[in-house]
């Protein structure tokens, strides 16, 4: 059973199409693409924020005539939304609703934002975004769709949220224009070209951790 | 001189900087000798009573009105990002802002007496609610709802380009929010917008006249007071109370603003 299947998918934002024959998300998947070549569109008919047609299968449960907030997708962007109050009792609020008050400190643990649970204002985009996350992690949704929500982040806070992806091992559905990135972050990769979406049967054995670590030693000798 | 040292193109930019400071400061001199300065001429320091009290009742009033407009401020505002016939329906919001104060003062007043209009003979549904404008036309219930009226276009236009930048909305239900705690969690995610949507909607209040004249002058509020002081005693009454008014609401702008801007 996957975590988030989708199956003949065709969302409309005016004159623009997308559709997406079939797309199965069991582990991260990342779409790359274009501006404009629909990618935020696919992310949010599946998320349900705009009408769509065809099916969308979340844990094995058809949820494509449900409101975003039944489907058990969280949604993670790119301009990360402020806390709307101090980051622990914000973690504890989301937490209390879905039965999860148990793992706050592990999830603060694990992303590495226990020093930041006692702040509510003046976190940098970086912090916002692992704060977010960490909220939808608590959510505990089937999956996790993400659209560039390292756009706005530099290289290492890029990397180190990028870490935190791979080390949770949840399925997410990964929106970037980075194809590095892509090729850094995902096990699985789709391209989207002016609404159609294509996935790669393999991923291409391009050595990203070389890449990645020579752009850091480049980083560390500019110190 | 500097600009002249360095490149064709930068010295482009070094004129259009200079042109920009010079227009701001020559815009914000202008009112300030339009506003303030010239005016102090005429202040007589004796100022017809009830001043202060007008005042409070303005601060007062402002501040409820401007708190109860950010809920629906803010859900139109998300309304008509949806788009759809209630994001359509929303743009009425701004109708206060775009025809004469007077003309809502009108309308209130024909809407709160249309049930004693339609109470004919004193039988029918309406006949109980014929009392109605006796509890608001020219009461403070009626100063509450003529300010609410006319913030409502404020807390909406900055929370919907507030909205423009992001989209909480999104977040908050895919972690399960909806209805009113939906709503309460993007105001309090967006408490920059929401402090800036009241403070603006609360200054709004001292500079509403037309609405109030209209549809609720009585109990006098700071407005409704130079007005009057204007009338009856001329243009230096009423210059010391527009002076106290205009310091007071850009001495709260400012304080907003730095506090926005930690």
């Amino acid at each position: 059973m996957a975590s988030l299947k989708v199956e003949g998918l065709r969302a409309r934002r005016g004159s623009f199409t997308v559709f997406v024959e079939r797309l199965e998300v069991n582990s991260i998947v990342a779409v790359v693409g274009r501006n404009g070549s629909g990618k935020t569109t696919l992310l949010d008919a599946v998320a349900g924020f705009i009408k769509a047609e065809g099916r969308v299968e979340v844990c094995g449960e058809d949820v494509s005539a449900l409101p975003p907030e039944r489907r058990r997708l969280a949604y993670v962007q790119s301009v990360p939304v402020d806390p709307p109050m101090r980051v622990d009792k914000f973690l504890m609020y989301v937490a209390r609703r879905h039965g999860t008050v148990g793992e706050v400190h592990n999830v603060a643990e694990v992303l590495g934002i226990k020093d930041l649970l006692k702040r509510s204002e003046g976190l940098s985009t970086g912090q916002k975004q692992l704060v977010n996350l960490a909220a939808a992690l608590l959510a505990r949704p089937c999956a996790f769709l993400m659209d560039e929500p390292t756009s706005h982040l530099d290289w290492v806070n890029k990397k180190a949220f990028d870490e935190v992806l791979k080390r949770l091992g949840v399925p997410i559905l990964f929106v970037t224009h980075d194809p590095v990135e892509a090729l850094y972050v995902a096990d699985k990769l789709c391209v989207m070209e002016e609404g159609r979406l294509r996935c790669l049967a393999d991923k291409p054995p391009l050595d990203v951790s070389r890449l990645v670590g020579e752009v850091q030693n480049l980083l560390r000798l500019n110190r | 001189m500097f600009c002249n040292k360095i490149r064709f193109l930068r010295l482009y930019f070094c004129v259009f900087v200079d042109a920009l400071l010079l227009l701001a400061v020559g815009a914000s001199g202008l009112l300030l000798m339009l506003l303030v300065f010239l005016p102090i001429y005429f202040v007589t320091w004796s100022m017809p009573p009830g001043f202060l009290e007008a005042f409070l009742y303005t601060a007062l009033f402002g501040a409820a009105a401007a708190a109860l407009s950010l809920l629906p401020g803010l859900a139109a505002a998300l309304a008509s990002r949806r788009g759809g016939v209630v994001g359509v329906l929303s743009q009425v919001l701004y109708v206060p802002a775009v025809v004469p104060p007077t003309s809502v003062g009108v309308l209130l007043l024909a809407s709160f007496n249309l049930p004693r209009a339609l109470c004919i003979n004193g039988v029918g549904a309406f006949c109980a609610l014929r009392d109605l404008p006796a509890y608001v036309v020219n009461q403070p219930l009626g100063v509450l709802i003529a300010m609410t009226v006319m913030a409502l276009p404020v807390s909406y236009a900055v929370f919907e380009g507030a909205l423009r930048e992001e989209r909480a909305e999104l977040y908050f239900r895919s972690l399960g929010f909806s209805g009113f705690s939906l709503l309460l969690m993007i105001l309090l995610s967006m408490r920059r917008a929401a402090l800036t949507a009241f403070v603006f909607a609360w200054v709004r209040s001292f500079g509403e006249l037309g609405v109030l004249l209209v549809f609720a002058s009585y109990p006098v509020t700071a407005s409704i007071y130079i007005y009057n002081a204007w009338l009856t005693y001329g243009v230096g009454a009423a210059v010391g109370a527009s002076l106290a008014t205009a310091l007071v609401s850009i001495g709260v702008a400012y304080l907003a603003r730095w506090r926005l801007s930690k």
